[in-house]
């Protein structure tokens, strides 16, 4: 085993208890410690938080004395309608495709480890690559807003402000970004890897 | 691989270090978070569910204006839901909106909840809505009051009217017409809105039933008694006495409203019960409270519905309310209702009497010109009696007094504008009123005034009454004065008097009741017999002959200061004269004495001549404008003769007036005859002249009998008188224009002037005038010589006469030789130059040019003066020493030569003139004029 901060190679923990680097103090593990655990309870989490931030309205426009909410999905079907097909689909792309498609990605990838599958094992440690690629645009909507509040502020003639989804918006990327970095692509291919060995990397 | 690297890697190997170990704790903290997550989420969920509006259908007739999504469901400002869904009901008839409801509402969705539509509103009548203009329309909510929960409505097309039910009060306003009013009008009380209409139906009669509401909090202001109108939209009425603008606030002005008032005598009631019907009238004046009193007339004209006034003293106790004809009476057709302020109620007695005032509008002045304005109104007397509420009209009445006061009289032979009312004004201040007027059997005019109390102190024995007119305008040309008593006074007359000012102040007599003054037609009437009415004044008579153009008001002047004032112009007794009465202020009394001479002023003197230029004299505008006295004081000697006509005037001294200045100067002058052979332009006013000098003018230029010769009077200056004789020469002196020069310019604008020469004889004052102006003038001073010449030759009168080229001289005129054989030249020298006059001096003529001219002496050219080439001359030389000889006398006769001979032209005789100006100037120009024209 090698300490990362200090590089020292130490022997594997037989018992597969938690290593500590006696020269540095760094924790020691052969793969991210808990990653699983870790990536699985922050899937789960943006999952969970997927459904208010896309039923519940992320945009308050106050135009006029009236109140105007309209969730992301109203802003997407509401720029259809315009005909600005492109900022649609850059908008469906980003705040709805991109979450889903990341969530969905890393619960595929955590699937196949837990369950072994063997196949395309190349494609998915791609895909993973991709999924932690794309994180850092899917904040798209939240810049938006923020963008938004900010320009659009004439007091009672018209005002923008962010609404509750924005929150749990904010917590679905969060926890999104936050999985993809907790998980450790070698678990991938620790399918590959005979049972027993497996067993010994697992304990 | 080198084996000293395998040694390295295994004693690395041998000396690798065991890691410290960490046990391994339970479940991972991480999963805090999708427990947080799941924790909100089911918390968003149970919301969601929770809070899950409730469905509502509505049906609408239209769903003009409603959106799906947007549209909200408002109660009292808040949104409470929104419209989901809209589609069209299956009839086609209506339309379904599906509105999700705030599960809050959940308990108030019962049976009887009413929904409607608030859309922007604008119509002629009514604004509503307004901010649905912005924020789009709204479905709006009235709660029920049912228990039964329900979930499909019918919509309202208009906002519903309070529940009969509510709290408040709900009245009903019977009216005829519904003018304005709507559905939503408000209802106001001392313009607060204190309710509004909720609904208004037609009933069976015609007549329109209005449901009102009036907020609880309002609620106790309604009594039985509370009168309604219909405040919706302005009333302007008014007149020449003042107009009246009556606006409820703004609101009703667009939305129609209704107002209401409790008379405070009702105020006492008890407040309305529901379901209570009120009378709407039509507008405040309607509404009034007041006493119904039916009043029988002969004739309704004027009597005008709600417009006509009851007044008493000046204040409106009511109003006409109904006019209708009234068969039964055979006099009285017409009968009135009136509305009587219940405040006026006892006043209502058998014994009062009634009247209308109309205005009258006629030659003699307006009367009652607030009625004219404001319409007849009807008055009245109160009288005893038991109370009753039907009168009669009464004729014509006359004005009630309400002073008290002492009765007086007044004769007069006319009434002239007078009529019972108008003021009795001392100083202007009214101390009384006429009270009524009689015809007496003589047909004189008796007028009955009345005194107040407190002013019967002011009449006396003394008082003079006058008519009074009430404006005196005084117009002079600086300002324009308006000297007015109260309107009232202009338009009814009055009566004024005063009493003379010496006796202010004194204890005066009082005159008993009934006492008869006369009254007099004016105050220069009333001061021409009471002199004493006008303090510090002097009265004087002018009397004139011919006519004057002053009146009454010109003014008297001296040296433009204005010292009285005229105040009558007459003719006198035999209407041939004119009289004219003026009054002068007694500090300048010291100008005027028995000699004064009175004269119009005639404005504007222009007097001029060519050499004076022109002068013009303007009097003070005001006299040229109404014309004006004048007076002057003649030259002390005259008046100085006898020591009495220094004395002061007496008062209403005649004085002759004359008309002008000239005339008034001209008083004393002497009258002189002229016979002219020739009128020679002569006019009225022609001057007469001598030498120079104004001593006379023309007065009258006639034809005599004789059909040949003119008769010329005219006046001359009493001390000029002297210089007519019967040898004075007379003549007509005229511009004469020759190739010698222009002769009496002067004349050309002044015309021609008679000039007098003196001469010998005894005076007389009637004399021959010549035709052309003599040959030989008699000249002042001087030499007066003769020079006989064969021919005239171009002298002419005027001609100069030199001495060494030095004007001494003049000839005066010219004449044949008594045996015609030459021609006699007169000759003035001038009184100086005398001595240069010697038996021998020589003269010859100076005329011309004399130009010599010969093949060896060249051209030699011998001149006098310029003006003697042009208008000739003599010359004249004397001998030096004793050749001179002695000095001439008057008339001596010299021969005038053709032309000097040289040895003369060499003669300096040394000889001292008389008076020689040592100064150096040459004395002759001082009197060179003397020398010309004539």
């Amino acid at each position: 085993m090698l300490c990362h901060d200090c590089h020292l190679v130490i022997p594997e923990p037989e018992d597969g208890s938690e290593a500590i680097c006696p020269r540095c103090c760094a924790r020691v593990h052969m793969r991210k410690p808990n990653s699983m655990t870790y990536t699985w309870a922050l899937v789960i989490t943006s999952f969970i938080f997927l459904f208010p931030a896309n039923l519940l309205p992320i945009m308050r426009v106050d135009y006029l004395g009236s109140q105007d909410y309209s969730t992301i999905m109203d802003g997407i079907i509401y720029f259809f309608k315009e005909g600005s097909y492109g900022i649609g689909i850059v908008i469906l792309t980003a705040s709805v495709l991109v979450p889903v498609f990341k969530i969905a990605g890393i619960i595929l990838i955590l699937l196949s480890i837990h369950f072994r599958w063997e196949s395309w094992l190349r494609h998915k440690t791609m895909m993973f690559r991709f999924i932690e690629f794309i994180g850092r645009w899917s904040m798209l909507d939240i810049f938006v807003i923020a963008l938004l509040t900010v320009l659009v502020n004439f007091g009672f003639f018209s005002t923008i402000s962010a609404a509750s989804a924005a929150t749990y918006f904010c917590c679905v990327v969060i926890s999104t970004m936050l999985a993809a970095s907790t998980f450790d692509t070698r678990l991938i291919w620790d399918a590959c890897i005979p049972s027993d060995q497996d067993q010994e990397v697992q304990s | 691989m080198p084996a000293s690297l395998l040694i390295r890697t295994k004693r690395y190997k041998v000396e690798m270090e065991t890691p410290v170990k960490k046990k391994k704790r339970g479940i991972s903290p991480i999963w805090i978070l999708p427990a947080v997550a799941l924790v909100i989420g089911a918390w968003l969920l149970y919301k969601g569910i929770v809070q899950r509006p409730i469905t509502v259908i509505v049906h609408f007739h239209s769903a003009e204006g409603i959106t799906a999504g947007k549209t909200k469901v408002m109660y009292k400002g808040l949104p409470i839901g929104y419209v989901k869904e809209i589609s069209v009901d299956k009839g086609m008839d209506s339309v379904s909106v599906i509105l999700a409801m705030s599960p809050k509402t959940k308990e108030g969705l019962v049976t009887d909840v009413k929904f409607w539509i608030v859309r922007p509103e604008i119509t002629a009548g009514r604004i509503s809505g307004l901010e649905t203009l912005l924020s789009g329309s709204y479905i709006a909510v009235l709660p029920g009051i049912s228990k039964i929960p329900c979930r499909e409505f019918q919509g309202l097309d208009a906002p519903p009217p309070v529940p009969e039910n509510a709290p408040g009060l709900h009245i009903k306003l019977r009216t005829d017409a519904l003018n304005s009013i709507q559905r939503g009008s408000l209802i106001y009380y001392r313009d607060v809105n204190v309710g509004s209409v909720q609904d208004y139906v037609m009933e069976n009669g015609g007549g329109i039933i209005i449901d009102a509401y009036i907020e609880p909090e309002y609620k106790n202001l309604v009594k039985p008694g509370s009168r309604f109108w219909n405040a919706s939209g302005i009333t302007l009425s008014g007149g020449l006495s003042g107009i009246k603008f009556h606006m409820e606030s703004l609101s009703t002005l667009v939305s129609g409203g209704i107002s209401f008032y409790t008379p405070e005598t009702l105020d006492h009631q008890l407040p309305a019960e529901n379901g209570h019907v009120f009378k709407l009238y039509k507008d405040y004046d309607a509404a009034k409270y007041g006493i119904k009193v039916l009043l029988k007339m002969e004739t309704g004209e004027d009597m005008v519905e709600g417009l006509t006034k009851v007044i008493y003293r000046g204040l409106e106790v009511g109003r006409i309310k109904k006019v209708r004809i009234n068969d039964n009476d055979k006099k009285y057709k017409v009968t009135a209702e009136l509305l009587i302020d219940p405040a006026a109620e006892r006043i209502l007695r058998k014994g009062t009497k009634f009247w209308v005032i109309r205005p009258r509008v006629g030659l003699g002045g307006i009367q009652n010109i607030g009625a004219l304005v404001s319409g007849p109104y009807i008055t009245f007397v109160p009288g005893e009696g038991p109370p009753c509420f039907e009168f009669k009209v009464q004729g014509s009445h006359s004005k009630e007094i309400l002073k008290s006061g002492t009765f007086y009289r007044l004769a007069t032979s006319d009434l002239s504008s007078l009529e019972p009312g108008a003021p009795i004004l001392f100083k202007h201040v009214r101390v009384g009123e006429i009270a009524s007027y009689r015809l007496n059997p003589d047909n004189s005019v008796d007028i009955v005034f009345i005194i107040y109390d407190q002013y019967v102190r002011l009449i006396n024995r003394k008082c003079v009454f006058w008519n009074y007119s009430g404006m005196n305008m005084e117009v002079t040309p600086s300002k324009v004065e308006i000297n007015t008593g109260s309107l009232r006074s202009i338009m009814t007359g009055g009566v004024a008097f005063d009493f003379p000012r010496k006796l202010y102040g004194k204890k005066l007599k009082p005159v008993k009741q009934g006492y008869r003054f006369k009254l007099f037609n004016s105050f220069d009437d009333a001061v021409k017999h009471v002199p004493g009415l006008k303090p510090g004044v002097t009265f004087v008579k002018l009397v004139s002959k011919g006519p004057v153009s002053i009146r009454d008001g010109s003014p008297v002047f001296y040296k433009n200061v204005e010292i009285g004032q005229i105040t009558q112009v007459n003719l006198d007794g035999k209407h041939d004269r004119i009289v004219v009465t003026a009054f002068l202020k007694n500090r300048f009394l010291k100008l005027i004495n028995n000699s004064t001479r009175f004269y119009v002023t005639s404005g504007v003197n222009v007097k001029g001549s060519i050499r004076t230029g022109l002068e013009v004299q303007s009097a003070p505008l005001a006299s040229i404008m109404m014309g004006a006295v004048s007076f002057m004081n003649p030259e002390s000697k005259t008046a100085g003769k006898s020591g009495k006509n220094r004395g002061r005037i007496k008062r209403n001294q005649t004085f002759k007036l004359y008309k002008s200045l000239k005339d008034a100067l001209a008083a004393d002058y002497v009258p002189v005859t002229i016979h002219f052979p020739d009128a020679q332009d002569l006019a009225v006013n022609s001057k007469i002249k001598h030498h120079g000098i104004d001593i006379g003018y023309v007065q009258k230029v006639s034809l005599e009998k004789n059909m040949k010769t003119f008769l010329v009077k005219a006046l001359v200056e009493k001390d000029a008188a002297g210089l007519f004789t019967t040898g004075a020469m007379v003549w007509v002196v005229k511009p004469e224009i020759s190739i010698r020069g222009i002769k009496n310019l002067g004349t050309v604008v002044t015309g021609p002037y008679i000039n007098v020469q003196r001469g010998p004889g005894s005076r007389t004052t009637d004399i021959t005038g010549l035709a052309s102006p003599p040959l030989i003038q008699k000249t002042l001073r001087g030499l007066d010589i003769v020079v006989e010449a064969d021919t005239l030759g171009s002298l002419r009168r005027g001609c100069p006469v030199y001495y060494r080229r030095v004007r001494i001289g003049t000839i005066t005129g010219y004449r044949l030789a008594p045996d015609a054989r030459g021609v006699w030249i007169y000759l003035n020298i001038e009184d100086r130059f005398t001595p240069l006059i010697r038996k021998n001096t020589h003269f010859w003529n100076a005329s011309g040019i004399r130009v010599d001219a010969g093949l060896f002496s060249g051209i030699d050219v011998k001149t006098e003066t310029v003006e003697a080439i042009i208008a000739g001359g003599i010359a004249l030389a004397t001998p030096e020493g004793d050749e001179m000889g002695p000095v001439v006398s008057g008339g001596h006769h010299f021969r005038l030569y053709d032309q000097p001979e040289d040895k003369w032209l060499k003669w300096k005789p040394a000889i001292s003139l008389k008076g020689q100006d040592h100064r150096g100037y040459p004395a002759n120009m001082a009197h060179r004029p003397h020398g010309f024209g004539r």
